[in-house]
């Protein structure tokens, strides 16, 4: 007899997750089902708005990933207005979301994943010495004395003597699938104190270009930070020294931290080979080095797999209507020619309509509706975005970098590229890109000296900024990949109004319910086959979430 | 014109002085005002210090402000202990339903040209008193309260702030008050509209030198005229 | 709430003598496998404060408000997390889940009756039944009451838990109501921002730890130590705004000048916040600070005061957008167009009385 076990709610993501997962009698996941259950409405609140408001309403769909869709709803603007914005605007903008899937990236592997890996309370159990031993052997990190290590133990054995244990309270400590020697917990426990010290300063660029963080300033045409190397009040030398520290210490951070860690950790569990999936891929590409349109020029290209074919890279155009679309056929809302029918978003409808049962509830009615998520399809095929559908497009692509990386990666592992397609997989790429959008944070410092050595002081292009000058009517889309995937952003502008704002979400992809013909999301794909220690400890089906990086204020909005 | 039958002595200096200064106030908040919302005017360059661009026109807004309350106050003072027939507000009692009755109607259908009738008083009709009470009284309350509560922002547990500063809290934030502010600004040109038709119109039709009553104090019932 | 008790404290009470509790102190380092020389930490430990215990709960939000908290550079989060508080519950850091992390918010709440501290960060939807925000299979209306009724004080993180924020925004599809509008009964501290500013956050908890009390609250109920006063007191273009010298388009020569962005909607002269004076990130810049018009994101209702880079908010007038000065104009025109009427009207009537008049003679 099946039974089904629910994991609700879901700490270390973002926003409210519930999972319903059926298992059979040797405790292996039949099924599952992903449910978002929260929904705010901001697509309905942002018609009949200035479309030049709009960044800053979608810019609080998330403050994990923030920026990310301030940056989709200005490029979805400026598409729908025909703006063309000045390089500086450009490579500031790249340089800011370079930052952010970084930060994003790390903040996940270390505060919002690594305690599905790594046994806290074993920590107190390791040599100091013999952690420093190991510390010094992956990793010229100078933060590596036994003296170090041992201060640490203290402070967290005084932490768990205090009978207060905080954010580490009834955690699963001890559960069987901890792989961890205890030593290499007390490591993993420092970095992680590290890297919540760290994480702090690298979105300092954000706050210099957009004048904070979480949720820094955009603006429809460009950037508003004024730029010229002789005045106090603009970006100087000073605020590009302090950019440039920062960079310098988060590609130090990543490769002599996260990079050593990931693969140590890794190593323990490569039997652990579960949680693959899909095997669909999408990307929709980012980081122009030219024009948005011309996505030839993305550094991060364009395509789709399916299958895990990575000899097929196939092209992808999400304004085509045939190609990106939404249904609902298990989500509360309807459309008004049916549920069952995907729809473009450009002819999206949100109209809000719960089915599911009167809270407090045991279980949803998965049969039925049992989402806020709607369903995206891309060709009518579930498909997994985010860094693992990245990694492996520019993978096929035959991306210099990205192939070094990975063999390299799956060389320390010893391991092979098949590896990839799981959980772990996914969590490995996730290191990978950060190396690499570190790397690119030093490609845009330097474009932007370069060319603001030009002489070329221009952040803003004010030909479009009056309403007078917009067309009737017109539509735009704007998109950006996000720390965790492709999100795009659709717009209809009429009468210098917003008529229609529609936003698919990466998250929306990954931890979609089921469609109309049945096919599962890519969490509830994941999940299926995964083999459970103790279901009363769900420790395995975090580990798979995480891996997704989930949010949910984002998936629903 | 016809002969000056009877000449009233109305408008006491008192209350001629308040309403000249009233109406000098109000007219200078209001472009003062305007300025602040929208500042249009660029200095010639140079150091911000040498120029008042901005600080000048609030400056002029807070001091015809304090001005324009001194007046009010003086003016409610004038009306409760002045002893002044016509600069009472005597028979104005709008809570009141009787108030509302035949002297009021009869104005109201005059105005409305359903009565051919002209009711004459010498102080002020029971219509000019309504719409003195709501747009001046009200009005310049609301302004005063208002405008005092955003003054005191300027100096959080002072005087204005902890007098006034409960209009924030009222209005929801400071943003709404200034909004509230701003578009209660309007009513005063508005006023100003009616008012000055109002008393043309009397002077015309009722033939009574209202116009230069409010300079002279004196009003003249005039004898009707032959044809 | 003041009164922290120590677990030693707790021995005490119980009737434990103090050579019981230093045997329980070593019988405890053994059970844990650690050394014999960690007793004296553990000791001491025990003998330290208790730390608060906080219980977070995210509702309707964007979890900008948690990432904002961990942004703190003075205290550290660390240092917050290991020395002041005890968070024992949050959706963010909690290592486990499910209903272990239920239980871990009843036990708090249990154990600590009447003296933890109830974080909120986002909205409560309060419309049918709260079913656009629920956890753990309830409502986050119904886990907030039941959460709130034995904390000792309320934090509302964020615009969206004190005032409502973006999804309290028109129409509010959800019934979003910041807490307030649910929790009648307990001592609320707003600390309002889209987010707060990391230092204002961890100030808030910091000043409660250090001085026992809570701080002083003005009358929106926000500590006076962050928004007494407005950004623009504070602000260093305000010399340019005194002077009369605006930006008046992004990226003119003023705007790399510096001068002030009132002209470009700039909310600072209504908004109450810290970041003119702390500035945001350990101090590197503000919004003003890098060009962009403050958009008044401490305010209650900020969201529908838009657009963003005019000084006067848009309102519906007529079945149209318009604004004070729109609405104002129509309405002296009214004026205008009625005293012309009624001037005509009066000489029509005048003329044909006249000449009534002439008739009879
Ligand atoms: C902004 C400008 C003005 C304001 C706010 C204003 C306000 C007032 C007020 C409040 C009164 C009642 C006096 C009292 O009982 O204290 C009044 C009476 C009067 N005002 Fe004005 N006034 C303005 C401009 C003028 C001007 C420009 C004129 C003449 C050209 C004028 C002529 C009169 C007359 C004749 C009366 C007496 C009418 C009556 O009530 O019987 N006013 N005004
Ligand atoms: C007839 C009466 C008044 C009129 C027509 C008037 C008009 C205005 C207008 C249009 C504004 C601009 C509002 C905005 O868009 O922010 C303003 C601002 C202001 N007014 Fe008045 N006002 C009047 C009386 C007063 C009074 C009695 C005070 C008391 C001190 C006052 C104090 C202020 C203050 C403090 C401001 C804000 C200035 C700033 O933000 O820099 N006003 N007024
Ligand atoms: N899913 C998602 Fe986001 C991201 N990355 C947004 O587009 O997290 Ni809040
Ligand atoms: S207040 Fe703003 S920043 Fe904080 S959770 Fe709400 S939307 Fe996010
Ligand atoms: S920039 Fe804004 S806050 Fe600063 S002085 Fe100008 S109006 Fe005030
Ligand atoms: S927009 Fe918000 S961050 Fe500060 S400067 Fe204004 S209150
Ligand atoms: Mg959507």
């Amino acid at each position: 007899m099946a039974k089904k076990i629910v994991v609700d709610p879901i700490p270390r993501i973002e926003g409210h997750l519930r999972i319903e997962a059926k298992l059979n009698d040797s405790n292996v996941i039949e099924d599952a089902y992903s449910s978002g259950t929260m929904w705010r409405g901001i697509e309905v609140i942002l018609k009949g708005r200035d479309p030049r408001d709009a960044w800053a309403f979608t810019e609080r769909i998330c403050g994990v990933c923030t920026t990310v869709h301030a940056l989709a709803s200005v490029r979805c603007v400026e598409d729908a207005l025909g703006i063309d914005i000045p390089v500086n605007a450009r490579i500031i903008r790249n340089l800011m979301n370079a930052t952010q899937v970084t930060q994003d990236h790390l903040v996940h592997f270390y505060h919002l994943h690594a305690l599905d890996w790594v046994d806290v309370v074993s920590a107190l159990k390791a040599d100091p010495k013999q952690t420093s031993v190991i510390a010094q052997s992956i990793s010229a990190w100078p933060k590596s004395s036994p003296g170090y290590f041992k201060d640490l133990q203290q402070r967290l054995v005084g932490f768990v003597e205090s009978g207060q244990l905080g954010i580490f309270s009834n955690g699963y400590w001890g559960h069987a699938a901890y792989k961890l020697p205890p030593e290499v917990n007390l490591l993993a426990v420092a970095h992680y104190l590290e890297a919540l010290d760290f994480q702090k300063e690298i979105v300092k660029i954000q706050t210099i270009f957009g004048g904070k963080n979480p949720h820094p300033n955009y603006l429809v045409g460009g950037m508003a930070c004024a730029i010229d190397p002789n005045k106090d009040t603009a970006i100087n030398i000073e605020r590009l020294s302090m950019i440039k520290k920062i960079i310098d210490d988060t590609n130090t951070f990543v490769d002599q931290v996260y990079i050593p860690d990931l693969i140590a950790i890794a190593g323990y569990y490569k039997g652990w080979l579960h949680g693959g999936g899909l095997g669909n891929y999408l990307s929709y590409g980012d980081f122009p080095e030219t024009s948005l349109a011309d996505f030839k020029t993305l550094l991060w290209p364009r395509g789709a797999i399916l299958n895990k074919d990575l000899k097929t890279v196939i092209d992808v155009d999400p304004r085509d209507a045939s190609q990106v679309t939404e249904e609902v056929s298990h989500s509360w809302y309807t459309y008004s020619n049916g549920d069952a029918k995907g729809l473009h978003p450009w002819h999206g409808e949100t109209s809000p309509k719960y089915t599911g049962p009167k809270p407090p509830f045991e279980h949803l009615d998965t049969d039925k509706k049992y989402s806020w998520l709607k369903t995206p399809r891309w060709k009518n095929h579930p498909m997994e975005v985010g860094p693992l559908a990245r990694v492996l497009i520019a993978y096929a692509k035959g991306d210099p970098m990205i192939k070094d990386t990975v063999g390299l990666v799956l060389s320390k592992l010893e391991v092979g590229p098949e590896a990839l397609f799981s959980t772990l997989g996914r969590t490995a790429a996730r290191g990978i890109e950060c190396k690499q959008t570190a790397g690119f944070m030093r490609h845009y410092y330097d474009q932007l000296v370069a060319n603001i050595k030009t002489g070329d002081y221009r952040t803003f292009n004010s030909d479009r900024w009056d309403p007078s000058t917009w067309p009737a009517d017109c539509k735009g889309f704007g998109y950006t990949e996000a720390p965790r995937g492709s999100l795009g952003h659709w717009i209809h502008i009429s009468d210098k109004k917003i008529k229609e704002y529609q936003i698919v979400v990466p998250s929306t992809w990954n931890a979609s319910p089921r469609d109309a013909n049945g096919n599962s999301g890519a969490y509830e794909s994941a999940l299926k086959g995964t083999p459970m220690i103790n279901p009363e400890q769900p420790l395995e089906i975090l580990r798979t979430v995480h891996s997704f990086d989930p949010c949910l204020a984002c998936a629903s909005h | 014109m016809g002969r000056i039958i009877e000449e009233i002595y109305v408008w006491r200096l008192p209350v001629r002085l308040y309403h000249w200064i009233n109406a000098l106030c109000t007219v200078a908040l209001f472009v003062t005002g305007l300025y602040i919302a929208a500042p249009l005017f660029n200095p010639p360059l140079g150091e911000a210090v040498w120029y008042k661009g901005m600080s000048w026109w609030r400056y002029l807004h807070f001091a015809f402000a304090f001005i324009f309350v001194a007046n009010f106050l003086f003016r409610m003072y004038w009306a409760l202990f002045g002893g002044d027939k016509y600069g009472r507000f005597g028979g104005f009692r709008p809570w009141s339903p009787s108030w509302w009755g035949k002297p009021f109607l009869e104005q109201v259908e005059s105005y409305l040209f359903i009565r051919s009738e002209e009711p004459n008083y010498v102080g002020h009709n029971p219509v000019a008193a309504l719409a003195h009470f709501l747009f001046i009284f009200c009005g310049s309350s609301f302004m005063i309260f208002s405008g005092l509560a955003m003054y005191g922002e300027n100096n959080p547990g002072g005087f204005n702030s902890v007098w006034f500063g409960w209009m924030i809290p009222l209005f929801g934030s400071s943003y709404t008050l200034h909004w509230a502010h701003h578009l209660m600004a309007w009513i005063f040109p508005i006023y100003l509209i009616m008012h000055l038709y109002a008393v043309f119109r009397h002077d015309v039709v009722d033939r009574t030198s209202v116009t230069s009553s409010i300079v002279t104090g004196y009003k003249h019932k005039v004898e009707e005229e032959p044809v | 709430m003041q009164s922290k008790q120590t677990f030693a404290d707790l021995f005490r009470a119980g009737g434990v003598s103090r050579r019981d509790f230093l045997k329980f102190c070593s019988l405890t380092s053994v059970y844990l496998g650690l050394s014999p020389s960690m007793v004296p930490t553990i000791v001491d430990a025990m003998e330290k404060k208790v730390r608060t215990p906080v219980i977070w709960l995210h509702g309707l939000e964007c979890t900008c408000c948690s990432e904002s908290f961990i942004r703190s550079s003075h205290p550290t989060i660390e240092d917050l997390l290991f020395n002041m508080i005890s968070l024992d519950y949050d959706d963010v850091l909690s290592a486990t889940a499910g209903h272990q992390l239920e239980d871990v918010r009843r036990k708090t709440m249990k154990d600590y009756k009447g003296k933890y501290i109830l974080a909120v960060e986002g909205n409560v939807s309060t419309k049918d039944d709260g079913v656009y925000c629920m956890v753990g299979g309830d409502s986050f209306l119904n886990t907030l009451k039941e959460t709130a009724a034995d904390a000792a004080a309320i934090i509302a993180w964020g615009a969206c838990a004190s005032f409502g924020c973006v999804q309290n925004a028109e129409p509010n599809p959800t019934g979003a109501a910041p807490i307030s509008d649910i929790i009648k009964d307990k001592p609320i501290i707003k600390v309002p921002g889209c987010p707060p500013i990391s230092e204002v956050m961890t100030g808030v908890v910091t000043h409660f730890h250090t001085f026992g009390t809570l701080p002083d609250l003005d009358r929106l109920g926000r500590p006076k130590a962050f928004y007494n006063t407005r950004i623009h007191d504070k602000c260093y273009r305000r010399a340019y705004f005194e002077a009369g010298m605006f930006v008046r388009s992004f990226d003119d020569e003023a705007t790399r000048k510096g001068w002030c962005l009132y002209k470009m909607g700039c909310k600072g002269p209504t908004t109450y916040n810290a970041c003119s004076k702390i500035q945001w990130n350990g101090g590197t810049s503000f919004p003003i600070g890098s060009g962009h018009p403050c958009i008044g994101c401490s305010e209650p209702n900020f969201w529908d005061k838009g657009p963003f880079y005019t000084r006067l908010a848009e309102v519906p007038f007529l079945g149209s957008d318009s604004n004070a000065d729109k609405i104002g104009v129509i309405a002296v025109g009214a004026a205008a167009a009625g005293a012309a009427a009624h001037a005509a009207v009066t000489a029509v009537k005048k003329a044909k009385a006249g000449s009534e008049d002439n008739d009879k003679a």
